[in-house]
């Protein structure tokens, strides 16, 4: 998948990637930023797809973040078809760099997550 | 803006909403961490930030479609974990509080992980393990550690974020110059973590896939990345990577080879370096090899090479040795940084002894002594680098360095003492001890971590097999009673398996037999140097001791024979303990057979532990028919490829189900067994250079049978029956000249010289007389079989490969005479006779006879024109040093003519330098000696009557050429070294 092949962010902010370095990485966290194109198109497919299909997703998982991770990933994986695989995935490491930074700030080990699907009130569930 | 969020210190709500819901003007993420309250864009929906905090999230997205995250901080587990880690003796002791961040510190390699695998983490279980681990172990991963791996982790997680970026095409070259600094920093960090162990496998495969499809996704085309993927690679298939870089070094060279102008020098290191590729190649030598070689390497070879491909030469080099590090890391079970640091203090010694060796007749006794502990350090370190045996060598040549120096303990730094070193600068010294201090307490921690021992045991007990060995070899040359010289061979042949492999079956009744030695009380144990005493303090022993070697040897055999004692390990890969640190076997691996010890030591050791005699299975031979008395290990040598097909580089697992089969079978099939050369302990252990050679009669047994035995057939090796007896060759006498001029020694009587064909007295076809010009036509049309072919042959049979170095420092001969006159022999007498010469130490007073009478007859040679040349020359006032000098260089010259032609490549500016600085301090000291008589040859003049002139006179001073050859080995260690980290020296 060519870099090209994709429409630019609207903001691609390239002069803060430059300037990448270990220790202000993750200065900037994920909530001061705009989602990314890429990013925002994944959760729009997935959504969707649970919508449109009349899916229930209602995942909860506790223990270290890794463990957390891992399990929100496998039975969202579960509940989408293998097309989606890329949205599931990008759309998931989205949700990762919220928990990690959420875990960095807060210096949370542990987590207790439930993520699951809300439909807007006055849809049949 | 993000998505609509609220975020506190125990609780966090997110709602992934449709872009439809246009979140860029509606979102509202409340921010409250830390006791400070950020509030965004609170204007949504005309509700203000206070709803939403009283309310909460949902009543803001409450009419939307969204996937909703909500949790927080899981107060249980961390109570339960932490309640485990007081309730647990060993995590409560070694692991930190888990559940408090701050014991764990502000790294989180967990979240960094996380960041850069992103969601192919669940099917990387491996890794979560492997940062578990870290996170849980920070004894074994201090802060340093942690942090490369951190950062590595960031890096791979930026260079992924790149790979998504939608980029601008004028951002291009910028994003794509930021992915490659990017890729070769990933690739830096996490070969440095996989070299010292600190990452495994699994990270650096994982870690090499993103820089692959980063190079692939931004189409670098880089050779510095594409360098640094091959040894990433190549850390990941070890298997092929040694042969694969092999292979391309070897078609590099060869393209140097097709340069018109490459002079002999090169033609002859490449050669050289091409021989011993193939040797590694083919399982006649250690990979180690090839660093040593590669080394000695002109940097001049470079520039025969094009432009374009000079860069990918330089590259090939890095690699190869890159490689050779990783495959014997491989088959040691160690680090692959450890192998470095030790090969390159090994190399250190190496390139000091060959460059000693260059000026041998020049070296003082000192230096001479040191010259040949160094041969016998690097000669053991090839054989075996992890074993008793090398930290037995080196311990002595850090003994023999602190004898020959002035001031030793005089405060932190020794004094050289100028007068024992002439030819040794004091940065040569000082490098020496450096590496011996390196590789010292590396191999010896190393040995200690795989036997579950102390370094101090491990050291005291290799320094006192060496004090036995050298005792015994110091009580071999004063016994003239056969039964008590067999008896002498059987214990150094015992000594060199204990040190060669300690853990043998019969290591414990060898120890036992050497307690009850008597020599034992004789020997005195030597203290411990600073660098085993620092390395002792390291693991927080006991302060060290000196005890009796009987006490050590006491204390070595109640390991060998404790029943507690743990096992080696068996399976022979190098196993990951660090999920479980406490285990015994934690740095236990891989100790069955330590590299370098060959399959016919396991053979022996699985035998009846009686039998002395090592079998040596060689090709066509059955192996229980060939016997090398006094023989221990020297390599450990592959199976030999059929045809093309590349071998896969013998991990120790084979070799160990190799032996495992060999025990179980009395008769083995010879292609089945790798070819094992070992190497005679007694008489091939590195003589002393100026040690008196020991009359013959004393040196060989008596035989039973006067009678001269039948040449040994090509399969076997020659043993004791036919070794030449005394009354059958007189024997010449030791040379009384003194250590210092070992090339003046001559027999006392003509008649001592044994009946040979003297290449010098025979009669050019032309002339009918001898000349010198004859007599090095002669020489050098001797062809079958050659020298060389001796040599390789002589090595492969007793694997004693450096029979050539010590037959120069033995006679005090150059280099070129000793092939001469060793092929002159071989041709007119066979190489069975050669090897009997070896065997009975005659060679030596052949050669130095032969040398001197080759001196004679070159003075008898010169024309009066080249008499009176030589009297108008600077030097006149030592004409006899000037014969000797320009008829040398004058046959030299001529040999080396021939030696091209016959692909003996020998470049005589070496010897013409060697000669020259030999000249020069003849010419000082007859300056100073003024009382000496002339010569008379001056008035003699020999004439050839073929007319011979010869050459001009060389120039003295021809400084260019040897200041060339003396400045690329200096270049060569720098280079080695600044190569030895390939990923280091690119860019």
């Amino acid at each position: 998948m060519r870099l090209t092949a994709v429409p630019p962010s609207p903001e691609p902010d390239i002069s803060a990637i430059m300037a990448i370095t270990p220790s202000d990485t993750m200065i900037e966290r994920i909530w001061d930023k705009p989602v990314d194109y890429r990013s925002q198109k994944s959760i729009d497919k997935v959504l969707e797809y649970f919508i449109r299909n009349g899916r229930l997703l209602m995942i909860e998982a506790e223990g270290d973040v890794m463990s957390v991770v891992t399990k929100i990933i496998t039975d969202m994986k579960a509940q989408t078809p293998s097309y989606l695989a890329d949205d599931v995935d990008q759309m998931m490491n989205y949700l990762i760099a919220w928990m990690c930074d959420y875990c960095e700030e807060t210096k949370a080990h542990y987590l207790d997550i439930s993520f699951s699907l809300k439909k807007k009130m006055g849809n049949a569930a | 803006m993000s998505f609509p969020a609220r975020i506190y210190p125990e609780q966090i709500e997110l709602a992934l909403v449709h872009s439809r819901d246009n979140v860029n003007d509606k979102s509202q993420t409340i921010v409250d961490l830390m006791g400070g309250n950020r509030v965004k864009n609170l204007d949504m929906a005309g509700m203000g930030s206070n709803a939403v905090k009283d309310l909460g999230l949902l009543s803001v997205v409450a009419s939307k479609d969204c996937f909703m995250l909500a949790g927080g901080k899981s107060l249980h587990n961390n109570n339960r974990n932490l309640a485990q880690n007081i309730a647990s003796p060993v995590g409560g002791a070694l692991a930190p509080d888990i559940g408090s961040a701050a014991a764990l510190g502000d790294v989180r390699l967990d979240l960094n992980l996380l960041r850069a695998v992103g969601s192919d983490i669940v099917s990387m279980p491996a890794l979560m393990t492997e940062i578990q681990v870290m996170m849980s172990n920070p004894l074994a991963y201090p802060p340093e550690i942690t942090d490369k791996i951190n950062t590595l982790l960031l890096d791979v997680a930026n260079l992924n974020n790149l790979m998504q970026l939608g980029v601008l095409p004028e951002a291009r070259l910028s994003i794509e110059s930021l992915a490659k600094e990017l890729s070769l920093r990933i690739a830096d960090t996490s070969m440095a973590l996989f070299d010292t162990n600190k990452i495994s496998k699994d990270m650096l495969e994982f870690v090499t896939g993103v820089v692959d499809k980063a190079r692939t996704e931004f189409n670098i085309t880089s050779d510095d990345i594409n360098f640094k993927m091959i040894a990433m690679e190549g850390r990941l298939n070890n298997e092929n990577y040694l042969i694969t870089t092999i292979e391309d070094l070897k078609q590099n060279l060869a393209l140097a080879l097709q340069n018109p102008d490459i002079t002999d020098l090169q033609r002859a290191e490449i050669t050289k370096t091409l021989e011993t590729l193939s040797a590694v190649i083919a399982g006649e030598k250690n990979s180690l090899n090839i660093t040593a070689v590669l080394a000695s390497l002109s940097p001049s070879i470079i520039e025969l090479l094009p432009e374009n491909k000079q860069a990918a030469f330089a590259n090939s080099i890095t690699a190869t040795i890159d490689a050779v590090y990783v495959t014997a890391a491989s088959q040691l079970g160690i680090s692959i940084d450890q192998m470095r640091t030790i090969d390159t203090a090994m190399l250190t010694m190496a390139t000091t002894a060959q460059d000693l060796s260059q000026k041998l007749e020049l070296l003082s006794p000192a230096e001479r002594e040191i010259l040949t502990q160094l041969q016998a350090s690097v000669t053991m370190y090839h054989q075996s680098p992890l074993s008793l045996a090398t930290i037995g060598e080196i311990s002595k040549l850090q003994t023999t360095l602190a004898d020959q120096m002035s001031g030793q303990n005089s405060g932190q730094n020794n004094v050289v003492n100028l007068d024992n070193f002439k030819n040794i600068s004091p940065e040569m010294i000082s490098a020496l001890l450096q590496s011996v201090d390196t590789v010292l307490p590396a191999v010896t921690n190393i040995l200690a971590e795989k036997w579950n021992m102390s370094p101090q045991e491990v050291y005291s007990i290799a320094t006192t097999l060496m004090a036995a060995k050298d005792a015994y070899e110091l009580e071999l040359k004063t016994t003239t009673n056969a039964a008590d010289s067999d008896a002498i061979q059987k214990i150094l042949n015992d000594i060199a398996q204990v040190q060669l492999n300690p853990f043998s079956p019969q290591s414990a009744a060898i120890v036992t037999s050497l307690i009850q030695s008597p020599i034992m009380e004789r020997m005195a144990t030597a203290e411990l140097p600073s660098s085993i005493q620092n390395l002792i303090s390291l693991h927080g022993d006991a302060p060290p001791t000196t005890p009796t070697a009987h006490d050590i040897f006491a204390r070595f055999e109640s390991i060998l024979s404790s029943p507690d004692r743990i096992e080696p390990i068996t399976t022979g890969q190098p196993v990951d303990f660090r999920a479980d640190p406490t285990h015994p076997h934690t740095n236990f691996v891989d100790n069955v057979i330590p590299f370098g010890l060959p399959i016919a030591v396991a053979v022996a050791a699985a035998g009846d532990p009686t039998t002395s005699p090592i079998i040596i299975p060689t090709a066509g031979t059955p192996a229980n028919d060939v016997v090398a008395p006094h023989s221990a290990p020297v390599l450990t040598v592959a199976p030999q490829p059929a045809g093309n097909e590349i071998p896969e580089t013998p991990t120790v697992k084979d070799r160990v189900i190799v032996e495992h089969k060999i025990e179980q079978k009395a008769n083995i099939a010879p292609e089945v067994l790798p070819v094992a050369p070992v190497t005679p302990v007694a008489p091939t252990a590195p003589e002393k250079i100026d040690d008196k050679p020991v009359p013959a009669e004393q040196k060989t047994a008596p035989q039973e049978n006067p009678t001269p035995s039948p040449l040994p057939t090509e399969d076997k090796i020659p043993s004791k029956d036919t070794q030449p007896k005394p009354d059958e060759s007189p024997k010449p006498q030791a040379p009384t000249e003194g250590k210092d001029a070992p090339s003046n020694a001559e027999p006392k009587t003509q008649k001592d010289v044994p009946d040979l064909k003297d290449p010098f007295n025979e009669k050019c076809k032309d002339c009918n007389k001898a000349c010198a010009e004859c007599a090095a036509t002669f020489n050098v049309v001797a062809k079958p079989p050659k020298w060389e072919e001796f040599i390789l042959e002589y090595a492969s049979e007793t694997g004693h490969a450096n029979f050539e170095r010590m037959a120069i420092n033995e006679t005090g001969t150059p280099l070129l005479i000793v092939q001469m006159i060793g092929n002159q022999l071989i041709e007119q007498h066979g190489a069975e006779h050669m090897k009997q010469l070896i065997k009975s130490g005659d060679y030596v007073e052949i050669i130095r006879s032969e040398h001197k009478k080759q001196l004679e007859q070159m003075k008898e040679a010169l024309t009066p024109a080249q008499i009176n040349e030589f009297k108008e020359s600077p030097f006149q006032g030592d004409d006899e040093a000037l014969v000797k000098y320009t008829n040398t260089l004058k046959q030299v010259e001529q040999i080396t003519i021939k030696a091209r032609e016959e692909n003996l490549i020998i470049d005589s500016t070496v010897y013409k330098n060697k000669m020259e600085e030999k000249l020069n301090q003849i010419a000082n000291e007859n300056d100073k000696d003024t009382s000496k008589p002339k010569d008379e040859f001056n008035d003699k003049g020999g004439i050839c009557p073929k007319g011979y002139t010869g050459s001009e006179p060389s120039t003295p001073n021809k400084p260019n050429e040897p200041q060339e050859v003396t400045k690329d080995t200096s270049k060569l260690v720098r280079d080695r070294s600044s190569t030895a980290r390939p990923r280091r020296s690119l860019g």
